[in-house]
């Protein structure tokens, strides 16, 4: 009787493989409890993606694993994600592979990610309190990241800080007794002077001061003009947006509304409000451009009508598609930046988009890829061209519109052997692939990842026909264009129904 | 510049507890010698005195600049009240005023409001004698507020991010004074502090597999073991730690039965850590983020159209499980009607009457909103409700006026006596010299102190009193029970009570 339980579990404890490990802050070796831990398996390994949360005391256990390789993630708020086998931040962790019945015992230790500090203060060094300040990546166009506020001693702190070079930069304030005018660290109005900040990780950089310089502000002020009243007769509330490079500022209004007050430069007003379905109205919108130049704007008037619906059609073939197998993506687009985004509910043949700056984005049906991309409306201005399968930029009016997509059922692929100095092959390698530009230098569609087999094989399938860059390496794990440019990424083009050979030397800093 | 009085120094005792406020020499630049300026002044000003002075910060003696400062002639004065903003380098000059005694306040953002000569928090404001045809020049060092400044860890001593945390006022209910998250370090900061003593909560927190109890410092679970922080001016206290102890949050949810689709309702959830509101769905039901057991109101509110007015419910909750059948039935606000008598029956002409009224909430106090309601009749949204009555020469009130409103309509009585006590005198220094402008206070019992100020011939007077044994004091320092003289009212008295006034010698 004794016997037979007792044959069973070796006959398991054969099979399983087990990955356990634990999970502590780099700093101080401190465990770091409810963290996330991902197991992925990798191509040719007979298993998906596992998670799990760390244990009080910062443990986790995968039990029950299959024989294979697999990749190691822990990911906790405020702390850079790390893979296992990581050489440093910027670099890809390495596969752990697994005999049939391996035990492997996995030490983690996750840095914190950059911290800037510091103080905005007046002409005789007193702390300005409650002044906004942002903080920019310092790209050209600077890029937004996050805004804060600072304390009442002027004290500010951005955390959760990729590695990197930023810009702080204060925001318009209007105190009772003056105003201050938008200002970069150190001390001026022009993001070309301002003083980059290195941000490291495990590392506060700190004594980022700034002092705002004095100057005019003028007002934003003015009415929308809802085109739907309510039941009881009051015009319909709006939720009224303001974009700036600082940030927006929103307030909900069916009439008269007050942004605070402002430094010349562009703004954008877009407003979006509820319709009753009556008449076709089913949504109200407006979008404009605003300029600040020297005056207060006091009277602006908005009206907010019923924005009609965007036609919206899929074609591929001369074959109908389902709206219900297909997700479109947008995100709108202005002066701060790009917003969250919002997955578009598709009524039939027919969607609602709000005037203003958008990104489209269409996901296909299986064995689909998206090969064209067009909107036409009585006053469409059709931006900066983008591919048809990244996100294509539009700017959508009150009046309606069409959207229209191209399916192709042919897509093509990539395929090929990533090799080691020695011309072996290597397992596990990570490869990168991303749509480019060659004419205008840019990247064009989100950053793909494929993992190459135990022969050292990898395979993107389903690819839209254009022009990509691909790269493998174990030194990064989220390239962006400017690391794929330096690390010599090879140009392939995709031909549809094509699949392109090629085989990729491992990218190895040195 | 000479750096404000105290700090550095430990000469003064006194300032380790109650960081020395305000200020300084008190400066007059005679300018008798000087015939030819004392001439020019004259010409221009006409006898008039001049205060000019600097403000900075008090503990880095920087010059603060666009500082808020008033001046307010002591009551009978001269003068008008004016302000003026100190400039870029924190200096001051007021336009050439009457001579005589003024109070002179300064305020800017951040910073403690305070009054020239003020010596401790609780202490007030010397007046500032003006000379006529002279100068006067002054320097007023502003403190900041108080901080407490502490970490929210985990049992690891891993800093617990975006964790809210409350300070109170030490008191019996504890009172909710500011909050503060935590940031990616679990560091707090909550600034902007009186000071005294409070006590610091970490607030609930719901994690993916549980939660963390509300969890005072020094980590314990109930306000009376819970260890008092003292704030003081100036200062921040430092390492308020907190490691909230895991547990079990339970849910409140339920429905508004008579929920019309057209209605906009708001289910608010209010509790001693703060409040939550959300909007009922389609069907009527709502539900809030789960909760640390503990006591709740619930309140629901929502506007039924000219017809019904304002809609409202309001139910307490003691919550030990679970509880998602807090069900109401929205219904016309009560109405409160207030009726005036005399002691004897007989109604009171409420014309000059004005009612104080008081939303008392497990979060602290509204705002007290101050009433004179038509036919006095008023309606109010259903809960907890204190009512009293604006102080009037005419009389005074016997007894407290606390209200549970739920919803039925109420009628609250006053009865006032018609035959209120008085007190009133002159309050002389030392030397038997008049003292204008000095604070008197008058305790009723702890916690009920009125205060006026004396006018320029030094008299106060206070009025509308009930009868009883009142204590008296009149100092520019803090009040204080002990230092207090009893003084005794009877019905319809007018006591006449010469005070000696508890000067501090200046600058000391």
């Amino acid at each position: 009787m004794r016997a037979i339980p007792l044959l069973l579990l070796v006959a398991i404890g054969l099979q399983a493989a087990i990955i356990r490990g634990v999970v502590v802050e780099h700093q101080t070796g401190k465990p770091l409890s409810r963290t996330e831990v991902t197991a992925r398996a990798l191509a040719g390994t007979r298993a998906g993606v596992l998670r799990t949360s760390t244990s009080a005391t910062g443990g986790f256990e995968f039990t029950n694993l299959p024989p294979g390789a697999y990749l190691v993630t822990a990911a906790r708020k405020n702390f850079a994600t790390i893979q296992y086998g990581q050489k440093d931040f910027r670099s890809a962790g390495l596969p752990i592979i697994l005999d049939e019945a391996a035990s492997t015992f996995l030490n983690m230790r996750m840095p914190k990610l950059g911290v800037v500090t510091g103080r905005v203060v007046d002409e005789n060094d007193v702390g300005l309190p409650n002044h906004d300040v942002v903080i920019y990546r310092n790209t050209r166009p600077p890029q937004m990241l996050t805004r804060v506020q600072a304390d009442e001693r002027g004290a500010y702190r951005f955390f959760g800080l990729d590695p990197g070079s930023y810009l702080v930069r204060t925001v318009a304030h209007e105190y009772e007794e003056g105003s201050y005018v938008p200002t970069f660290g150190r001390d001026t109005l022009i993001v070309e002077e301002a003083r980059p900040v290195e941000v490291y990780l495990d590392q506060e950089v700190a004594n980022v001061d700034v002092r705002p310089k004095q100057g005019r502000l003028y007002k934003i002020e003015g009415t929308v003009f809802p085109g739907l009243m309510t039941p009881t007769g009051q015009p319909v509330a709006v939720k009224l947006t303001m974009a700036a490079e600082m940030g927006r500022e929103q307030t909900d209004t069916g009439s008269a509304f007050r942004f605070p007050s402002q430094a010349p430069g562009d703004y954008e007003l877009y407003a979006e409000g509820p319709g009753d379905g009556s008449y076709s109205c089913f949504m109200l919108g407006s979008y404009r451009p605003l300029s600040v130049k020297d005056k207060d704007l006091t009277d602006i008037e908005m009206p907010v009508p019923c924005v009609r619906e965007t036609g919206f059609s899929v074609e591929g073939g001369g074959r109908y598609f389902n709206p219900s197998n297909l997700q479109l993506l947008a995100r709108r687009k202005d002066l701060a930046g790009v917003g969250p985004i919002r997955t578009m509910r598709i009524y039939l043949n027919r969607i609602q988009l709000p005037p203003g700056r958008w990104e489209l984005l269409l996901r296909p049906p299986a064995g689909y890829v998206v090969v064209g991309f067009s909107y036409n409306a009585f006053r469409s201005d059709n931006t900066e061209k983008s591919r048809p399968d990244g996100w294509n930029e539009m700017v959508a009016g009150t009046s309606s519109g069409g959207i229209r997509f191209m399916l192709s059922n042919n897509p093509g692929a990539i395929h090929g052997l990533v090799s080691g100095l020695s011309h072996e092959a290597v397992a596990g390698a990570p490869v990168y692939l991303e749509g480019y530009d060659p004419t205008l230098h840019k990247r064009v569609t989100d950053l793909q990842v494929a993992y190459a087999d135990e022969r050292g094989f990898y395979q993107f399938k389903t690819l839209a026909p254009g022009s990509y860059r691909i790269l493998a390496s174990f030194e990064y794990h989220n390239p962006d264009e400017a690391i794929m440019e330096a690390s010599s990424a090879k140009l392939v083009t995709v031909k549809e129904g094509g699949d392109a050979a090629q085989d990729l030397d491992l990218w190895v800093l040195r | 510049m000479t750096r404000p009085h105290g700090r550095g120094s430990d000469r003064c005792g006194a300032c380790r507890t109650l960081p020395h406020i305000g200020v300084s020499d008190q400066s007059r630049d005679r300018k008798g010698a000087n015939v030819l300026l004392a001439l020019m002044t004259v010409a221009v000003a006409g006898h008039a005195a001049t205060l000019r002075g600097m403000v900075v910060e008090a503990q880095t003696g920087k010059p603060l600049a666009r500082a808020l400062i008033v001046v307010q002639p002591v009551a009978g004065g001269a003068g008008a009240t004016q302000s003026i903003r100190s400039n870029g380098s924190g200096v001051f000059l007021f336009p050439p005023m009457p001579a005589g005694a003024y109070l002179v306040s300064a305020a800017r953002r951040a910073f403690a409001p305070i009054q020239y000569g003020q010596k401790g928090w609780k202490s007030s404001g010397v007046p500032v004698m003006l000379q006529e045809s002279e100068e006067t020049s002054i320097r007023i060092a502003m403190p900041r507020f108080g901080a407490i400044t502490g970490r929210i860890v985990d049992e690891n001593d891993v800093g617990l991010p975006e964790h809210e945390v409350i300070a109170y006022r030490n008191t019996r209910p504890p009172v909710v004074v500011a909050k503060a998250a935590t940031d990616d370090r679990g560091a707090y900061r909550i600034f902007g502090l009186e000071p005294g003593n409070y006590v610091v909560r970490s607030a609930t927190k719901l994690y993916d597999d549980g939660g963390y109890l509300p969890t005072f410092y020094n980590n314990v679970s109930t306000v009376d073991s819970a260890r008092p922080v003292e704030v003081l001016l100036d200062q921040d206290t430092p390492d308020i730690l907190i490691r909230p102890t895991p547990g079990r949050l339970h849910n409140i949810a339920g429905t508004i039965f008579n929920a019309n689709s057209r209605l906009q309702i708001t289910v608010t959830l209010i509790s001693d850590m703060g409040t939550e509101s959300v909007t009922p769905d389609s069907s009527g039901r709502y539900k809030f983020t789960p909760v640390a057991p503990g006591k709740y109101d619930v309140y629901a509110q929502a506007f039924g159209g000219r017809g019904q007015g304002m809609l409202g419910a309001f139910q307490p909750l003691e919550i030990e499980r679970d509880q998602t059948n807090t069900d109401f039935m929205l219904r016309p606000e009560p109405e409160v009607q207030f009726v005036f008598e005399d002691p004897k029956g007989a109604p009171v002409d409420s014309s000059s009457i004005q009612i104080i009224a008081l939303h008392k909430m497990l979060s602290g106090d509204m705002p007290a909103e101050f009433l004179r309601p038509a036919n006095n009749r008023q309606n109010f949204a259903p809960g907890r409700w204190e009512f009293s009555l604006a102080p009037n020469a005419g009389f005074y009130v016997i007894g407290e006026h606390q209200v549970l409103l739920r919803e039925s309509n109420v009628v609250v009585k006053f009865v006032l006596s018609m035959s209120p006590a008085a007190v009133h005198g002159v309050v002389t220094n030392d030397g038997g010299r008049q003292v204008a402008g000095i604070p008197v206070y008058l305790e009723r019992g702890p916690g009920d102190v009125r205060t006026t100020r004396t006018d320029v011939n030094g008299e106060y007077h206070f009025f509308g009193l009930a009868p009883g044994t009142y204590r008296i004091l009149s100092t520019f320092a803090a009040y204080s029970t002990n230092a207090a003289s009893p003084v005794t009212l009877a019905e319809s008295s007018d006591v006449g009570q010469p005070l000696l006034g508890q000067a501090i010698p200046p600058g000391r």
